[in-house]
């Protein structure tokens, strides 16, 4: 899909991804200071222990009993710092790490609801919550924690290795070589590292997108008995992901292991040459001795050090993921949006919209509009008829902002929609759709969503003009009654007539309705049909529809065929024009629908 | 929906049941066990060796030092290649181990009622399988690796020390306990805590969810503000409870951290004090002190790995909720070979066979005597079937009518074993949805009113339930549905990738797309909720042909939505409030003038003479 052909432009050096990634710690700097004063003062304090440590045995070994009793208050006393620092800073750490974490998700998010809908629709939801859900964590904490950490354990390497120059600068010299054979082996594996963690998460997003999809199709999963096939199926899915995972994992088993190559390998250097030094007689015994108890003490920062690199190369994978989405183009680019309560193109009645030469393709595909010109008239119920794939639903969407046309204008009034921000532009539209959405909560949050700060009383008036009102009174607790995911408990008629209420409650100057009735039986559409006749009650309104019983009152109406207006006027003209209109009306009467009967007779 | 609580498990139960995810990879499992020796063998013997190194230069041998290096070398060696392998082995179980659990979470999630898949949001039952199922596993992680090989090494550190000063070495083990009792104060809380976090994380999913897949709605609307807002708010209250946690587990981490610093420095005292005494040499002393620490450090590790450990054991309350819920024929007695042994194929074969079987003795569809509750999300439920009984004769047609809410759907549900009835029975062919639910329902082909359609291409979409269906197969099917049309015009053909729940389709496409699955499947019983009201008027001439073509020899079950659908019936059923109010053909329910008739004069109301001239016409 086109989300892989994103994937391969969208791949940044590890510079620049590293730079904005450093970008998102922008808002944190304050935190982050006082973060690394904490872990500054942590690495002295492993450096204080040590020294400690050496006090006590010199004055053991010196037979010294104060030097004892104050070496231990001091070690003592250092214990106590570092616990005291260590639980500051993993609160403080934590805290950090929840509170940008969530403003990250919610600023994809709230870009996502920005970006353009073409865009959006390219991924599925599977994929996007894996962004915001994973990368997002992913990708802060790599910023956040990682990098302080990295900070942490360098600082603490570096106090620890002036501490051991201190000691004994020839044996620390080598140490200092060992410890600087890490970066060496490290980085050739990272670019490698870095394109598989994100091709693991690719295949992991995937996967969920496949659980997902398996999970809101339980009705098909279950009428067509395919848990079987499905289980099969996620299991072979599974092996393409272990196959991946298993390159990486063999890397990481290297990578992680690798610190231990040096620890092993500088004891080893220590004892070995420092024991030759001292049988030499250039060192004693206590010298080594006490070098090797800090030496124990650095092996934990280069053991650390190396991990986080490889765990930074996850994140940056991961962070990847997420500037693919942060970098999409938003809608209404270049104009800004006006205030909340603003509306500028409906304060003094809604004009007419005009369609000037309007040409439209999705992305690359054959042209859906074909130099298109009308006029949907204010106050008036302009309809779409025609084939599918004439380009109807296309109009809407046009008419929604959610796409913009690729050639000619679309104007409002004297207004072209392009200077609108599309947000402005919506603050008068309603929209209702053949496949009703609601959201998981109760009655009356969803009737409410239409607009903000609807009171109870317009909702139930709205409720009872769409003709729910009754149906929501029968449930369990009226307007408090929950409903499920999409209000899938519901049926159809009553999703149908929610969401028409939806549509009252926000009272718009503009009226979308794209198959309203489509998906319902006739009694239901009966309902509905008389919910929609109130809405569009003087209200400039735009209807898709085949089904004639909603497009035959309409004021003016367009037959569309190919992504051109082949015939217009109102039913009566248009049919006894007896084109291309008429046939499709004489159709549908053969099929004999219900209601085609009714709406046949008034004609 | 909130099991958890009611759901606690012991821990030695989940223990069992995570340790059978382990037994496909016993091999590599034992494997990273054993390597794990060579870690202990890292974290112990070098005492020994620097001892052994610190005695060599004491004696001031020279070659003894380049024996002793050359040996220690090629330990050291021989110790990293195991730790590589080690960490390899580990992972990559782990890893598999996962995908297992998740699969047969994902299995169950099919396999659950649909009535209880209704209950729970489709966003936290995926985020269970991905982020619960990680953490759960990661518990057999902690216990197996961490705890278990801290426990050795604390053994064999203790050991060592006992031989040097063994009233020190007791004083060191004895405060182990401590610290890792002290950390059990804190378990409750964080198994609580976790599964609330967790909780919290799945309806954020669901949230998510819904607010991507219904963008088209979020921008129509403008509720971008209010939902961004509600998301914050939700997100806000997740990270209370992360806080909380992380409150806990840092007091639980540094507690013991603490406690241990302060009990190592104490023992460091005390054999230095007894060095003193001159009980003990120098590098005695030394030798004591780094082998204190791995005494003591193990009880920390343990005690923050026990903290871990209940965060898993959260989890795993929540996966385990939804493994131990009754599948769909957990109920029924069913013989051991279904369903996980019988294929599509078998699947295919009872099709056929049920096909061309002369069932013309049996019933097709039986409802006796059903009761059905519906019960609400808030956990209301009101009583919809009282005792409703309807039998259908193989090759007839019947048109179910009836006003909204009057329950055709849940019946035509009932039919094909998507709800289970409270009391009564459905069969078909006269074998027992109730008992043989696999079976049974290889009998039905469900057409509901919003087809699904999954992310994959078009051909998978088709063929999906039948495995041996061929190219040709599925051309036919398509040409039947009449969506061979416009396949045909699309770049890709059978191959386009369709997008969510097929959006890049419009709504006469996907139903078409339905209808040619249901062509494939060639079920005796058609069960459909007319499907064709989304299709444009000539697609619908065209569906509709087929769709008689689809019915003819078969017994079918309609939501008629359409008066030729209701006119060519056998029979027609009026259902009212959950009653077959009226039975009978066209005509004879005209004359009755009862509900029927009203519904239908309703529609009708400005004509009754005229329909007839339409169908001659």
């Amino acid at each position: 899909m086109n989300k892989m052909e994103n994937h391969k432009k969208n791949n940044p050096t590890a510079s620049e991804t590293l730079k904005q990634l450093i970008s998102l710690g922008k808002p944190y700097w304050g935190r982050y200071f006082i973060l690394c004063i904490i872990v500054a003062v942590l690495s002295l304090t492993s450096v204080a222990l040590a020294e400690s440590l050496r006090r006590i045995i010199n004055a053991t070994v010196d037979g010294n009993m104060s030097g004892l009793v104050s070496g231990g208050i001091f070690a003592v006393a250092v214990v106590v710092v570092e616990g005291a620092g260590n639980f500051a800073k993993t609160y403080l750490s934590g805290m950090l790490e929840f509170k940008s974490v969530a403003k990250l998700q919610a600023s994809v998010l709230s870009k996502l609801m920005k970006v353009q809908m073409e865009d959006v629709e390219q991924y599925h939801s599977a994929d996007l919550i894996s962004r915001i859900n994973d990368s997002a964590p992913a990708a802060q904490t790599g910023i956040n924690e990682k990098t302080i950490d990295m900070f942490g354990n360098i600082l603490k390497m570096v106090f620890m290795l002036t501490y051991l120059l201190s000691l004994q600068y020839m044996l620390t010299l080598g140490t200092i070589l060992i410890c600087a054979l890490i970066p060496l082996i490290m980085v050739p594996f990272t670019r490698k590292l870095r394109a598989m963690h994100e091709a693991r998460q690719q295949v992991a997003t995937e996967q969920q997108t496949f659980i997902q999809d398996a999970i809101q199709g339980a009705e098909v999963v279950r009428s067509f008995s395919l848990a079987t096939k499905l289980k099969e199926q996620f299991l072979n899915r599974a092996k393409d992901h272990l196959r991946i995972h298993l390159r990486v994992t063999r890397l990481e088993a290297v990578g992680y292991n690798l610190p231990f190559a040096v620890i092993l390998g500088g004891l080893l250097y220590v004892l070995s040459f420092g024991g030759y030094l001292v049988i030499k007689g250039n060192l004693d015994v206590g010298a080594v001795a006490a070098f090797l108890i800090s030496f124990e003490q650095i092996s934990q920062p280069v053991a650390r050090l190396s991990s986080l690199w490889t765990e930074l190369q996850s994140s940056m994978a991961q962070s990847n993921r997420l500037f693919n989405i942060l970098d999409l183009e938003e809608e209404g680019k270049g104009i800004t949006p006006q205030s909340q309560d603003y509306n500028p193109v409906f304060s003094d009645g809604f004009p007419s919209i005009i369609f000037e030469q309007v040409g439209f393709r999705y992305g690359e595909g054959a042209n859906v509009l074909k130099g298109l010109s009308f006029e949907i008239a204010r106050g008036k119920v302009t309809a779409f008829a025609g084939p599918s794939g004439s380009g109807k639903s296309t109009i809407l969407n046009l008419l929604m902002s959610t796409y913009q046309p690729n050639e000619g204008m679309i104007y409002c009034g004297d207004t072209s929609l392009r200077d609108i921000h599309p947000k402005d532009w919506r603050k008068g539209i309603a929209y209702v759709s053949q496949d009703p959405y609601l959201f998981t909560g109760t009655l009356f949050e969803n009737i409410a969503w239409g607009r903000s700060g609807a009171t109870r009383e317009d909702v139930m008036s709205a409720a009872r003009a769409a003709g729910i009102h009754d149906f929501i009174m029968t449930t369990p607790q009226h307007y408090e009654t929950h409903i499920g995911e999409r209000g899938l408990t519901l049926s159809g008629g009553e999703r149908q007539r929610m969401s028409i209420a939806r549509a009252f409650v926000r009272e718009p100057s503009l009226l979308i309705l794209d198959e309203p009735t489509a998906a319902l039986d006739s009694h239901n559409e009966e309902l509905v049909q008389q919910a929609l006749k109130e809405l569009m009650h003087e209200r400039t309104t735009v209807v898709v529809a085949h089904r004639l019983s909603t497009i035959r009152d309409a004021d003016l109406i367009y037959y569309l065929e190919d992504g051109a207006v082949v015939e217009s006027g109102t039913h009566n003209e248009l049919m006894t024009l007896e084109g291309k209109y008429t046939d499709m009306v004489s159709k549908s009467m053969d099929k004999g629908t219900l209601h085609s009967q009714r709406e046949e007779v008034g004609a | 929906m909130n099991t958890s609580n009611s759901n606690r498990l012991s821990f030695g139960h989940i223990l069992r049941r995570l340790l059978q995810f382990v037994r496909p990879y016993r091999i590599g499992f034992i494997v990273a066990m054993l390597l794990l020796i060579a870690k202990l063998v890292m974290d112990v013997g070098f005492a020994t060796v620097q001892q052994l190194f610190v005695d060599t230069i004491t004696s001031a041998d020279m070659s003894a030092l380049l024996r002793l290096t050359m040996i220690c070398g090629i330990a050291c060696l021989l110790i990293l290649v195991c730790l590589m392998l080690q960490h390899y082995f580990r992972f990559v179980v782990h890893f598999r181990m996962i995908w297992e659990l998740r699969a047969n979470l994902f299995d169950k999630s099919n396999r659950l009622p649909f009535r209880t898949l209704q209950s729970m949001h489709s966003g936290d039952l995926s985020s269970r399988n991905n982020k619960d199922a990680e953490k759960a596993m990661s518990m057999l992680e902690s216990v197996v690796f961490d705890l278990a090989y801290n426990i050795l090494l604390c053994l064999v550190s203790f050991l060592y020390l006992a031989r040097m000063d063994v009233w020190i070495a007791l004083l060191a083990l004895g405060s182990g306990p401590v610290v890792f009792l002290s950390g059990r104060f804190f378990d409750r809380r964080l198994r609580v805590l976790s599964v609330d976090i967790l909780t919290k994380e799945g309806e954020l999913r669901g949230l998510l969810q819904e607010i991507l897949q219904g963008m088209k709605v979020v921008r129509a609307f403008g509720l971008e503000g209010p939902l961004l807002e509600r998301y914050v708010e939700r997100r806000e209250q997740l990270n209370i409870l992360q806080r909380r946690r992380t409150i806990l587990s840092g007091l639980l981490w540094q507690s013991s951290a603490f406690v241990n610093s302060t009990v190592m420095v104490a023992c460091a005292a005390l054999i230095s004090y007894s060095a003193l005494q001159g009980n003990t040499t120098s590098g005695g002393v030394l030798a004591f002190v780094i082998l204190m620490g791995r005494v003591q450090w193990p009880f920390v590790h343990m005690s923050q790995t026990w903290g871990g450990v209940q965060d898993a054991l959260g989890a795993a309350d929540r996966v385990f909720a939804v493994l131990d819920m009754p599948s769909e024929n957990d109920a029924r007695t069913v013989e051991k070979t279904t369903p996980r042994e019988m294929t599509e194929k078998d699947h295919s074969k009872v099709t056929q066979k049920c096909s061309s079987m002369p069932s013309r003795d049996q019933t097709a569809l039986s409802i006796q005597n059903v009761y059905f509750k519906h019960r609400s999300v808030d956990g209301g439920e009101s009583l919809l079937f009282k005792g409703i009984n309807l039998h259908i004769e193989p090759g007839e047609t019947v048109a179910l009518v009836g006003p909204s809410g009057s329950g055709k759907s849940t019946l035509v549900r009932l039919c094909c074993g998507l709800y289970e009835p409270d009391e009564g029975s459905v069969s078909l062919f006269g074998s027992s949805l109730h008992e043989q639910l696999e079976e049974t329902r290889a009998l039905t082909t469900y057409v509901p009113q919003n087809p699904y359609l999954f992310s994959g291409t078009i051909r998978d979409n088709i063929a999906f339930s039948s495995d041996g269906a061929s190219e040709e197969d599925i051309r036919e099917v398509a040409r039947l549905a009449g969506a061979e049309e416009f396949i045909s015009k699309l770049p890709e053909g059978y191959n386009t990738i369709l997008g969510e729940h097929g959006s890049t389709l419009s709504g006469g496409q996907r139903q078409r797309l339905a209808i040619a699955r249901a062509f494939l499947r060639q079920a005796p019983l058609l069960l459909l909720d007319e499907a064709t009201s989304a299709l444009d008027n000539e697609s619908e001439e065209l569906v509709q042909q087929s769709l008689d073509l689809l019915m003819q020899g078969r017994t079918t079950l309609v939501i008629a939505h359409r008066l030729s659908t209701v006119r060519n019936a056998s029979r027609i059923i009026v259902l009212d409030q959950g009653e077959i109010v009226e039975e009978g053909t066209h005509e004879a329910l005209m004359v009755q003038e009862g509900m029927y008739a009203k519904l239908y004069s309703l529609q009708f109301q400005e004509n009754t003479g005229e329909e007839e001239v339409e169908f001659v016409s």
